[in-house]
C-alpha cells in the first residue's frame, strides 16, 4: 500500500512528465483518449486463448512506450505494484481450466494460455492508459473531459479536487509524523487512531478548502477560463488515424 | 477608473455562527497611501480585509473600489484591481511549483507562452526570489513562501495590494527583506499586522480596530506614542 | 479492491460503464436543481481530496497480517447526500484510474458502480430514515459494512460473468468476502466515529440537505437482484468454467446453461440486432488459430518493429 509520501511524489512526477517534450506529449489530448479507449476495448475483446492477437496488440504498447515520457523502468515498477490482484485471480486458471490447446505441436492446458493472455492484456491496457496520462497536462485532461460532455461544474470540481489532493497529501504526511511521534506504535495504526485522524482531518480540510478556493478566486480562477483549443490539428488527426488503423489491423488480422 | 481609492460605508458583517465581526466601519483610503490595520486578534482586521476584494460580501453598507461597488457582478474587475495576499501561505501555494503558482493569476487573464515566462520572472525578481522558480512550495522556508505568495499576486498587476499578517512565520531577517520589497512597490498598500516596527517601516497611516469598530484612524506615530491606543491595538508588550 | 480491465469482458465493462454514466447524468441533473455552486463545488472538491488522502492511510487488520484501507463511500453519502457523494466518489475513482492505474478505463464503470453507486444509491436509502431518526451507531456501521460487502460481491459477479478468470464463482466469492470481511468491519467503525465527531462540530456549511424520506424500494430491489445473481451463479458454478471452455472449443455444439453462458448469448443476440459493439469473438472458437507457431513468431517480430519505429520517432523528435 503506497504511503502518502509516495503518492505525492507520484503525482508530482506525472505533472513534470506532462511538461516534457516527447512526441506523445504533442498530440491532442482528445485524440489520445480516443485511441486509448479503443485500444483498451479491442485488447480486452481478444479471446482468452488467442495469444497471437494479444502479442500483436502488445506491439502498439511498445510503440507508445518509445514515444512517451515515462521510462520503461517506471512502467515496469508500476505494473509490478498493480499486478497482485490480477495475478491472484488468474493464478488459478491452470488449475481449473484443464482443456487442451495445441501450441506449436505441444499439448498445453488451456489454463496456462488464458493466464498468459490475461497477463498480457493487463500489461497492455494498464501501460497504454498510464502512458497517455503521463504525456498529457492535467488542464488538458480536464478540458477533454469537458469535450466529452461532462457537465461544467463537475469538471471544475474535478480540477479543484485535484489541486486539493496535493495540499492534503502534504498535510497528511505532516499529521502522520506528528501522530507517530506520540503514539509509539511504529508504522501501522490502530483503528482508534484512524477514527480521530479521519474526523479532525475532515473538519480542518473543509475550512482549509474554503480558504484555498477563496485564494483561487482572488487570483482570477473562473469557470469559463478553461476553454481549450480542442480542434485537432493535422498532426493529431494523422496520429489518431494511423493508430486506430494499426490497432484494428493488429486485432483482426 | 480615474484615481483608485478605497471606501467603505457603514460596513457591517456578522458570521453565520452569530459572531459580529464588523460594525459601522467607515474608511477612506486614497491612491498611493500605505495604511496599517492594527488590532488584537478577533478585532475584525481579517474580516475587513476580506471585504476589500469581495471574498466576503457586505451584509450592510458598501465597499467601493475606485468608484466601483463590490458586488457579485463586479468581482472580476475588483479582483483585477485589488490583489489580496492571505495570511496562510500554504493555502495559497496550491500549485506544485513556484513557477506554476506565480503563473496562475496571469494565465487566468489570458497571458501565455513567452510573455507568461517574462511576467513570472519579473514578478519573482521584484520579490527577490527568482532563484526559487523551479522549486516545490513545500520545500520553502516561511519567508520564501511569503515572497512567492506576494509574487503570485502582483503577477497580474493589481493597483492595490492588500496583505493580511504578512510577517507571520518569518524571521527578523526575512521581515527586513519584506520591508525593502514592499517599500519599492508603488501600489496603494493596506497591511494588517501585529508587528509595530514592521508597520512603522512600511506605512505612515494607521487604523486601529477593536471589537469590529474603528477606534482610531490617523498618523501611525500618534498610535505608537499612546499607551492606550497601543493596548487597544493589542500591540502593548506587557510581559 | 478495484477491478482491473484484464479481468473483464467487453460486454460486462461496457454495461457497467453505461450504468455508471447514466447514474452520473442523473446525479448531475438532480444536484444542479438546488445547489449553490460557489459553496458546493469547493466542498465536493474538498470531500474528494479528503477521501483520496484517507485511502492512503492503511491500518493493520489484526490476525491476518495484511492491511486494509478506508473506502469512505458511505461516509460521503452521509455527509453530502447521495447525489453529491456519488459524483465525488466517481471523481476520486477517476483520478485513481488515470494517474495510478488503480482500476482500468474499461473497469471504471464497474468500480464506480461498486464503490460509488452501491453506497450512495443502494445502501444509503435503505438506512437513511433510520439514521435520521436516532443517529443509531449500529445503523451507520451496518450501512458502511454492507456497502463494502456488496461491493465485494459485485466484484465477484463481474469477474465471474466475464469468464476470464477461471476460478469458480463460489471460490472467488469466498475469497473476496474473506478478504473484505475484516476491512468492512473497520470501515464501519471508522465511519461511525468520524460521522459522530463531525456532527458534534456541526460545520457551518449546510452539507446534507436531503430532508425528504427516501423510499428504500430501489435499494431493496437492487440488493435482492444482487443476491439472486449471486445465488444463481453459485448454483451453476461447478460446471461453469469447464463447460464454457468446452463450448468454445467445440464451436457451439452444446449451449451452456450457466448464467455466464446465458448472459453472453443474450448479448450476442442483442448485438446481432443492434450491431453497435464491434464484432469480437467470444462465441467463435478461434482457439486453434490463436496459437500457431508461425503466428506467434510473426507477432513477436511485429513487436520489435513497432518498438524500433517508436524509438526512431523519439530520436527524431529530440532534434
Amino acid at each position: 500500500m503506497k504511503t502518502a509520501q509516495e503518492r505525492l511524489q507520484h503525482l508530482t512526477a506525472f505533472e513534470e512528465l506532462a511538461e516534457s517534450t516527447f512526441p506523445l506529449n504533442l498530440v491532442s489530448p482528445v485524440v489520445k483518449i480516443i485511441v486509448a479507449v479503443v485500444f483498451v476495448v479491442l485488447t480486452i475483446s481478444v479471446d482468452k486463448y488467442d495469444i497471437i492477437h494479444s502479442l500483436l496488440l502488445t506491439s502498439f504498447t511498445c510503440f507508445l512506450i518509445a514515444i512517451a515520457p515515462l521510462k520503461v523502468t517506471s512502467v515496469l515498477k508500476m505494473l509490478l505494484y498493480l499486478s497482485p490482484f490480477v495475478l491472484l485471480l488468474v493464478i488459478f486458471n491452470p488449475l481449473y481450466d484443464k482443456s487442451i490447446i495445441g501450441i506449436a505441436g505441444y499439448q498445453v492446458y488451456g489454463g496456462y494460455v488464458s493466464a498468459f493472455t490475461t497477463v498480457l492484456k493487463f500489461i497492455n491496457t494498464t501501460t497504454v492508459s498510464v502512458l497517455i496520462v503521463s504525456s498529457t497536462k492535467f488542464n488538458h485532461i480536464a478540458s477533454s473531459l469537458r469535450f466529452f460532455r461532462m457537465p461544467k461544474f463537475l469538471v471544475i470540481q474535478f480540477m479543484v479536487m485535484y489541486r486539493f489532493i496535493f495540499i492534503f497529501l502534504y498535510d497528511i504526511i505532516q499529521s502522520l509524523q506528528a501522530v507517530k511521534a506520540r503514539s509509539f506504535q511504529g508504522a501501522k495504526f490502530s483503528w482508534r487512531n484512524m477514527k480521530a485522524i479521519v474526523s479532525t482531518f475532515f473538519v480542518k480540510s473543509v475550512l482549509r478548502g474554503e480558504e484555498v478556493y477563496n485564494a483561487m478566486l482572488s487570483r482570477g480562477f473562473e469557470i469559463k477560463n478553461f476553454k481549450m483549443d480542442n480542434r485537432p490539428k493535422a498532426g493529431d488527426v494523422f496520429f489518431g488515424f494511423c493508430s486506430l488503423v494499426y490497432i484494428f489491423i493488429m486485432r483482426f488480422i | 477608473m480615474s484615481h483608485h481609492y478605497i471606501e467603505t460605508n457603514e460596513l457591517e458583517y456578522t458570521y453565520p455562527d452569530g459572531t459580529k465581526a464588523l460594525e459601522d466601519v467607515n474608511l477612506y483610503i486614497s491612491h498611493g497611501e500605505s495604511v496599517a490595520i492594527l488590532g488584537s486578534n478577533g478585532a475584525g482586521k481579517s474580516t475587513l480585509i476580506k471585504h476589500l476584494n469581495g471574498t466576503i460580501l457586505p451584509m450592510k453598507g458598501s465597499v467601493n473600489i475606485g468608484g466601483t461597488p463590490v458586488t457579485k457582478k463586479t468581482l472580476k474587475t475588483i479582483r483585477a484591481t485589488v490583489g489580496l495576499v492571505f495570511q496562510n501561505t500554504d493555502n495559497q501555494l496550491f500549485m506544485p511549483s513556484v513557477f506554476e503558482n506565480v503563473a496562475f493569476s496571469p494565465r487566468n487573464i489570458g497571458i501565455v507562452g513567452d510573455e507568461l515566462q517574462r511576467v513570472v520572472e519579473e514578478s519573482l525578481e521584484k520579490v527577490d526570489a527568482l532563484g526559487l522558480i523551479d522549486k516545490h512550495p513545500f520545500k520553502l522556508s516561511g519567508g520564501e513562501k511569503r515572497k512567492v505568495c506576494i509574487a503570485s499576486v502582483i503577477a497580474s498587476n493589481p493597483e492595490i495590494l492588500v496583505l493580511d499578517e504578512p510577517t507571520a512565520e518569518i524571521d527578523p531577517k526575512g521581515i527586513g527583506d519584506l520591508v525593502s520589497i514592499l517599500r519599492q512597490f508603488s501600489h496603494t498598500k493596506i497591511i494588517s499586522s501585529h508587528n509595530l516596527k514592521f508597520s512603522r517601516a512600511v506605512c505612515s497611516r494607521g487604523v486601529v480596530m477593536q471589537e469590529g469598530r474603528i477606534i482610531f484612524d490617523g498618523e501611525l506615530d500618534e498610535i505608537l506614542s499612546s499607551d492606550k491606543l497601543l493596548a487597544a491595538a493589542g500591540l502593548k508588550e506587557d510581559y | 479492491m478495484h477491478m482491473a480491465d484484464a479481468l473483464l469482458s467487453v460486454p460486462v465493462g461496457v454495461t457497467f460503464l453505461g450504468i455508471s454514466g447514466a447514474a452520473a447524468g442523473y446525479a448531475s441533473s438532480r444536484l444542479k436543481k438546488d445547489f449553490d455552486e460557489e459553496k458546493t463545488v469547493p466542498l465536493m472538491g474538498v470531500a474528494g481530496a479528503f477521501v483520496f488522502a484517507l485511502q492512503m492511510v492503511n491500518f493493520a487488520v489484526p490476525a491476518t497480517g495484511s492491511s486494509g484501507h478506508f473506502a469512505g463511500g458511505f461516509l460521503l453519502a452521509l455527509l453530502l447526500g447521495r447525489h453529491a457523494s456519488f459524483l465525488v466518489m466517481s471523481s476520486v475513482l477517476l483520478v485513481q484510474a488515470l494517474f495510478f492505474a488503480d482500476g482500468g478505463l474499461l473497469a471504471l464503470g464497474c468500480n464506480i458502480f461498486n464503490l460509488a453507486f452501491i453506497p450512495s444509491y443502494i445502501v444509503y436509502p435503505l438506512f437513511k430514515n433510520i439514521i435520521d431518526k436516532n443517529e443509531g451507531k449500529i445503523a451507520i456501521w451496518s450501512g458502511a459494512f454492507l456497502s463494502l460487502i456488496l461491493g465485494a460481491v459485485m466484484v465477484s459477479i463481474q469477474t465471474g460473468i466475464s469468464g476470464v478468470a477461471e476460478l469458480p464463482f463460489t471460490n472467488m466469492l469466498l475469497l473476496m468476502l474473506g478478504i473484505h470481511l475484516l476491512i468492512s468491519i473497520f470501515e464501519g467503525i471508522i465511519t461511525v466515529g468520524s460521522y459522530m465527531f463531525i456532527k458534534r462540530y456541526s460545520l457551518q456549511t449546510e452539507i446534507n440537505s436531503e430532508r425528504r424520506k427516501l423510499k428504500p424500494y430501489f435499494g431493496i430491489f437492487s440488493v435482492s437482484l444482487i443476491i439472486a445473481a449471486t445465488v444463481s451463479l453459485f448454483a451453476s458454478s461447478k460446471p461453469d468454467g469447464l463447460e464454457w471452455s468446452v463450448f468454445k472449443i467445440m464451436g457451439g455444439a452444446s449451449e451452456p446453461d450457466s448464467l455466464t453462458g446465458r448472459f453472453h448469448n443474450l448479448l450476442g443476440a442483442l448485438q446481432d440486432k443492434i450491431a453497435i459493439l464491434p464484432d469480437y469473438s467470444f462465441t467463435d472458437g478461434s482457439g486453434q488459430w490463436g496459437t500457431s507457431v508461425s503466428g506467434i513468431i510473426g507477432a513477436i517480430i511485429v513487436i520489435i518493429l513497432a518498438s524500433s519505429l517508436g524509438y526512431i520517432i523519439r530520436k527524431a523528435n529530440k532534434n
